[in-house]
């Protein structure tokens, strides 16, 4: 049963032992284990929770509460909130993000089906929305309204709802908030927390029914590829069909 | 080369707890940590051990359980309150949106039976963000039912802790074949 190749040692008593040995015979310690303090999993999972309930917060108040101002300038000012939260925390595992950001990964032609996948849904959803009645309708719909008052509203518009998004949720959801995830549990356990967490904080209910799909397609291919492209991608996809409907319908 | 005549002409041993076959030389079971070599004590402190860590998991099994009950729950009071709401007021926005969280829930405490971790974990965070929603939207709802949402929150802290410890110490049981 036992065939000694290579060297081995255990870690604790340095005696030899064997390639199929679980535990080491001289001193009874487990041999793959990693000495790891077993820290508290609220512990570990506080930077998580951390990043989810203050943008959790921003999003309520502006959403819920006449705090932050009307209109444009409002919305203006909880984007640059936003996403100066999610760059403290890219900050902090900038160097384990940064490996999620290489372009080797890419794949041309997955990168074609996922934005042609992303625009598709975004049409379903806009059609499933334009059955539904007008209170559930503007839930889906980004009010065009807002950006009137900006020079360039089409443009101010993309770059609000589809570009920022497309890099700073992707950031937080398939980025750190998936990797404090995956400290404390399984990858499978950590796509469908970030994909649920994804969803809620969006903060439209009846949205759910689509954002959590997206949310789990998004954290699989960024744990299936170890890349955010695809998430990156998928998202600005969908969110600029959007946004081209919106604006195309009201044009 | 010593090391593979060693191994060929040293004996064997059965190991009293797993059955592998170990070098009589080593003091603990290759296989399962189990004192071969040691004293009548050694080998029932590690039979107490293995009793102790089934007892944690069994222990971590009720919490978590508890912690399911309590997502049925939620998903039948938001189901029945979107009735009411839709049937009785007339809402019919805020009656899909109790059944749709309804409906969240229940997926959570299906979910609960594969991967309890994972799903108490989320319902928890769900649980939280409806209350600061209620309380950002109408702060007087904080306190209505306060006494049930403390105790919903602690059996939530504690399922999370207990699912993360019953996975924990089950590796752990698996590794000494002790299942």
């Amino acid at each position: 049963m036992s065939e000694i190749s290579k060297e081995l040692s255990c870690q604790y008593c340095n005696e030899k032992i064997a390639a199929s040995d679980v535990f080491c015979g001289q001193c009874g310690q487990p041999i793959d284990e990693k000495s790891e303090v077993k820290e508290d999993v609220f512990n570990a999972l506080q930077p998580a929770l951390l990043y989810y309930f203050i943008t959790f917060l921003l999003l309520a108040t502006y959403k819920l509460t006449s705090f932050f101002p009307e209109g444009f300038d409002g919305f203006i000012l909880v984007s640059v909130i936003d996403v100066l939260i999610v760059l403290v925390f890219w900050h902090h595992n900038f160097d384990e993000l940064r490996e999620l950001w290489s372009l080797k990964k890419i794949k041309i032609g997955l990168i074609t089906v996922t934005i042609l996948f992303a625009v598709l849904a975004a049409l379903v959803v806009s059609l499933i929305a334009a059955f539904l009645n007008r209170s559930i309708y503007e839930e889906v719909y980004y009010e065009t309204t807002l950006y009137e008052e900006s020079p360039f509203p089409f443009l101010v518009a993309t770059l609000l709802v589809a570009v920022q998004p497309a890099i700073f949720e992707e950031v937080a959801f398939r980025g750190f908030l998936f990797n404090y995830l995956k400290k404390v549990t399984t990858p499978t356990s950590a796509i469908y927390v970030t994909a649920f967490l994804f969803g809620v904080i969006h903060l439209q209910f009846i949205s759910l029914l689509w954002l959590i799909p997206m949310g789990l397609i998004f954290a699989y291919s960024r744990n299936r590829y170890n890349t955010l492209w695809y998430g990156v991608f998928g998202h600005f996809a969908y969110n600029f069909t959007i946004t081209a409907i919106n604006f195309w319908n009201v044009g | 080369m010593e090391q593979q005549d060693n191994l060929i002409t040293s004996e064997f041993i059965t190991c009293e707890n797993c059955n592998a076959q170990v070098v009589s030389t080593v003091k603990f079971c290759n296989s399962c940590s189990f004192p071969v070599a040691g004293s009548e004590d050694d080998k029932r402190s590690f039979r107490l051990s293995i009793g102790s860590k089934k007892r944690q998991v069994k222990d971590a099994e009720e919490k978590i359980k508890t912690c399911k009950t309590i997502i049925y729950i939620l998903a039948g009071l938001l189901f029945i309150s979107g009735l009411v709401v839709g049937f009785a007021q007339d809402d019919y926005a805020s009656m899909i949106v109790n059944l749709c969280i309804s409906l969240l829930y229940l997926i959570l405490a299906a979910w609960s039976e594969k991967n309890p971790f994972g799903a108490i974990l989320t319902a928890f965070i769900i649980y939280v963000t409806l209350i600061l929603i209620n309380f950002i939207v109408e702060p007087a709802t904080l306190f209505s039912g306060l006494l049930f949402k403390i105790l919903f929150i602690g059996a939530f802290v504690k399922g999370v802790r207990s699912a993360k410890e019953a996975k924990d110490i089950l590796v752990e049981l698996e590794k000494t074949k002790s299942l």
